[in-house]
């Protein structure tokens, strides 16, 4: 009892912090240390909205039909691809830049502007965040009549999955600067790759998208969706133990074409205009 | 700091309206409130049992605890369509599927003790 719910809270937690931690890995690497505020003020969001959303249809009158939850999560997802994806090439250009800047040249003509990292800490929280918030109210209600383990166990794997974060995170700082965008750049590109296929199997749940029974694969005799491995493969890789072909179509396009323009060599580099005011503060006042 | 609050806000509306449905199939945990019928549904490691397999049409709460050690899911089919779903049901936990607007037909139950295979099904009528 203990352990099944506190599994589902790993799997919820890290599915919701994988893009954080990039991102927060990337922001501190690079400097933009302007930017930390502004995703933590995007995850603070998502998760005041899924707390309040939660409560709501927990314990309000008012009711979110299955369609409706599946259409929001899918959605939530695909949108959170399309800012991870542009994050993706932010990252290979400011490696270009920093290149640049030791040969004495400045280029940033890809940058992010804090309202874009507020959304992808928001997006990133948020598509998992009212399922999390429903499931915690649900542990709630058991402790409610008694039964603590549920609460105890969702805790802890959240909890586990906050120290999985930031572990992850500590470790990408070590690496150096030179294999660090290549290494993120890689492992984001997967992330994204297997948050899309999740955001497909939602909207296929919901009707919206069709072949919810067109299985690329079953392995779910191999990997026993309630262990603590497949756990973390979900959690991690957003990989289900039974695949849609839309889901398998969707995964290896997106890398396909994704990762391939993102390890492509970069054009020589084109003598940068002369250093412009911090992009940062032009956008913040903006 | 404005353009922030507002691009969220209208993020936190859209979440909001697209939330407040009306269609069939609506989540819900906890007390059952409003449905025309409540089927009360036991789901263990190895059995699924309904306090009722037929209604009529309307709306069906279904609350499903889990009493069995594996996390387990119910399902309402129609056909190879889902017509709702709870997913997550935790060991120990209490989740609700309330259906709108059921109409009469036959429909299959399944609670998914593990979240694999087909689960164990049965046949729920309305009508």
């Amino acid at each position: 009892m203990f352990v099944s719910n506190a599994l589902v809270g790993l799997r919820e937690g890290l599915e919701a912090a994988l893009v954080v931690v990039i991102l927060l890995a990337f922001l501190t690497k690079t400097q933009r240390t302007w930017g930390i505020r502004w995703v933590w003020a995007g995850v603070g969001t998502a998760v005041a909205l899924s707390v309040a959303l939660g409560a709501l249809l927990t314990y309000g009158t008012r009711q979110l039909s299955f369609e409706a939850q599946e259409v929001v999560g899918g959605t939530a997802s695909i949108v959170a691809v399309a800012f991870v994806t542009v994050m993706v090439f932010w990252m290979k250009s400011a490696a270009r830049s920093i290149s640049g800047e030791l040969k004495g040249k400045l280029d940033r003509a890809l940058d992010l502007g804090p309202l874009a990292v507020a959304l992808v800490g928001f997006l990133g929280v948020g598509r998992e965040g009212l399922e999390t918030a429903i499931f915690f109210y649900a542990t709630a209600q058991a402790a409610g009549s008694g039964n603590n383990l549920p609460l105890l166990g969702w805790a802890v794997g959240i909890v586990g999955a906050v120290v999985l974060g930031w572990l992850m995170y500590k470790g990408a700082l070590k690496i150096n600067l030179a294999k660090f965008f290549r290494w993120t750049g890689i492992a984001l590109v997967v992330v994204a790759a297997g948050i899309l296929a999740y955001g497909i199997h939602d909207l296929q749940e919901a009707r919206v998208l069709p072949g919810l029974n067109t299985l690329a694969f079953d392995v779910s005799h191999i990997i026993d969706p309630g262990s603590w491995y497949a756990a973390l493969l979900k959690g991690i890789l957003n990989f289900t133990p039974q695949t849609t072909v839309l889901q398998a179509v969707a995964w290896v396009a997106y890398v396909g074409v994704v990762m391939t323009l993102f390890l492509r060599p970069a054009p020589p580099t084109v003598a940068a205009p002369a250093e412009r005011p911090d992009a940062a503060h032009e956008t913040a006042t903006a | 700091m404005r353009t922030l609050s507002t691009v969220l806000l209208a993020a936190a509306a859209s979440f909001a309206l697209t939330g407040c449905g009306k269609d069939e199939g609506t989540v819900t945990d906890g007390a059952a409130s409003g449905a025309d019928t409540t089927v009360t549904v036991t789901s263990t490691d190895d059995a699924c049992t309904l306090s009722a397999t037929s209604a009529t049409p309307g709306s069906v709460a279904f609350t499903v605890t889990n009493e069995g050690g594996q996390v387990t899911e119910f399902y309402l089919y129609r056909g190879e369509d889902i017509v709702g779903e709870v997913e997550d049901i935790g060991p120990g936990l209490t989740r609700t599927l309330t259906v709108d607007d059921l109409a009469a037909g036959t429909y299959t139950s399944a609670c998914k003790p593990g979240m694999s295979g087909d689960g164990i099904r049965a046949d729920f009528t309305v009508g």
